[in-house]
């Protein structure tokens, strides 16, 4: 695939790595099931066991908001404090009543979760990691464009090979992140992917 | 008055969905929605071109959110007040000035909020209704980029519980958001915008300096638009 070439330190045949921090063990456990075929997953039984499995490997947390000892909050907090680049979910037992995105979660499951509601919520948390990569790399080509254009002449362009496969990956890219997250049609996505512009820099 | 070369224009009369540009962007000029133009001139003349573009909409019955960092929401009320009427049950407002009218109208917007709104301030955020019934979000600053997000996607629920199903989006503008975030966020910004509008199917416009026109961040950000019309 065209991401894949182009990031080769990103192609490395892995799947995308789960934390499940969970203090109930039979919950934990039916997630691990659900996920273990598609997903490489961990287990922390609580807060502090959660952030000590914190690393840089980790794409998506599943974060259960009320556990004895440190909450989901403040494991939230510490992710946001070591600027991990990883997504998390919250799973609660009662319907949040605040906006969970403005606390800084990325999405939020109620108990009890189903099987397909964790699978969709998993592979859309993925997909937002995926769009802001995308998003990334188009910024970096366009900006690399602009640059060639405004240090070349339209003739030396036109003989720059460079110059075309820019054009030609800049016309991919922009086809990629117009099927990624249905172009942006979900007001969560929406939101998420402006977060995560700031997160950026 | 304007230089413009954009290949989704067509004549208007041919086709239904086609959002109207005639009043603020040329004769018989139409877009198709989920449409973004990039609108390069002063600040005040590509103000009062989009101004005008959304007040055409509203004419039709077509919501509009103006997305203000450089003007409060009272002085955009006041300058589509000069324009005619609007309605108030199609305008709704993303009011990120922080409460400063910089460069124009500076006079009595202050006493103006207080005569015609009703505050329902939540957390951080502030919604307010302004003259019977415009919709107001107030975002702390231009560089709150998610809370711009998240006031934009409050005004499309405010219209959609209004049974409002077409609507434009004017920036103003873009130049004021750049003196704070870097091009790179403002790039992106602007590109995640437009594509919640393409699928949405509504008319985006944003404004940006002409001072920027010959910058490297023009020639950057112009790629998250569709078009770029020059006033």
């Amino acid at each position: 695939m065209y991401i894949e070439a182009e990031y080769p330190e990103q192609m490395a045949d892995s799947d995308p790595v789960l934390l499940i921090v969970e203090d109930e063990p039979d919950v934990a456990e039916t997630y691990y099931l659900w996920l273990e075929s598609s997903y490489e997953v961990r287990t922390a039984q609580n807060g502090d066991e959660g952030i000590e499995q914190l690393d840089e490997t980790i794409d998506v947390v599943l974060l259960d908001r009320m556990m004895p000892g440190l909450s989901g909050d403040e494991v939230l907090a510490e992710i946001r404090t070591q600027e991990l680049d990883c997504r998390v979910a919250m799973v609660t037992a009662v319907e949040p009543d605040f906006d969970i995105l403005e606390m800084g979660f990325d999405a939020y499951l109620s108990k009890p979760v189903k099987s397909d509601e964790l699978q969709n919520t998993v592979s859309n948390l993925l997909e937002r990691s995926q769009y802001d990569a995308l998003l990334q790399e188009y910024y970096a080509l366009v900006e690399k464009r602009a640059t060639l254009e405004a240090t070349k002449n339209q003739a030396e362009l036109d003989g720059h090979e460079e110059y075309a496969e820019l054009r030609d990956r800049i016309e991919r890219l922009r086809g990629e992140l117009s099927e990624t997250l249905g172009g942006i049609q979900d007001d969560d996505d929406f939101i998420a992917t402006i977060r995560d512009i700031g997160d950026d820099s | 008055m304007t230089t413009i070369s954009l290949r989704r224009f067509v004549i208007s009369e041919t086709i239904v969905n086609m959002y109207d540009l005639s009043g603020g962007l040329g004769e018989n000029s139409a877009v198709q929605p989920g449409t973004n133009i990039l609108i390069s001139g002063s600040d005040e003349t590509s103000r009062n071109c989009i101004l005008e573009t959304l007040a055409d909409g509203m004419q039709n019955g077509e919501g509009a959110v103006v997305v203000t960092t450089d003007s409060s929401a009272t002085a955009i009320l006041e300058a589509l007040e000069q324009r005619g009427a609007f309605d108030s049950q199609l305008l709704t407002i993303v009011d990120c000035s922080g409460g400063e009218t910089r460069d124009w109208k500076a006079a009595d917007t202050d006493t103006a909020t207080d005569d015609r709104s009703t505050a329902d301030t939540t957390g951080t955020d502030e919604r307010t209704t302004l003259a019977d019934g415009v919709f107001v979000y107030r975002a702390a600053a231009p560089t709150e980029l998610t809370a711009i997000g998240v006031g934009v996607v409050e005004c499309f629920d405010q219209l959609s519980q209004r049974g409002v199903d077409r609507c434009r989006v004017g920036l103003l503008s873009l130049s004021t958001m750049l003196e704070q975030r870097n091009e790179s966020e403002i790039f992106k910004f602007s590109h995640v915008v437009s594509s919640r509008l393409d699928s949405a199917g509504f008319l985006g416009l944003f404004a940006i300096n002409d001072d920027e026109a010959d910058t490297h961040s023009y020639q950057i950000i112009r790629e998250a638009f569709d078009e770029t019309v020059e006033l």
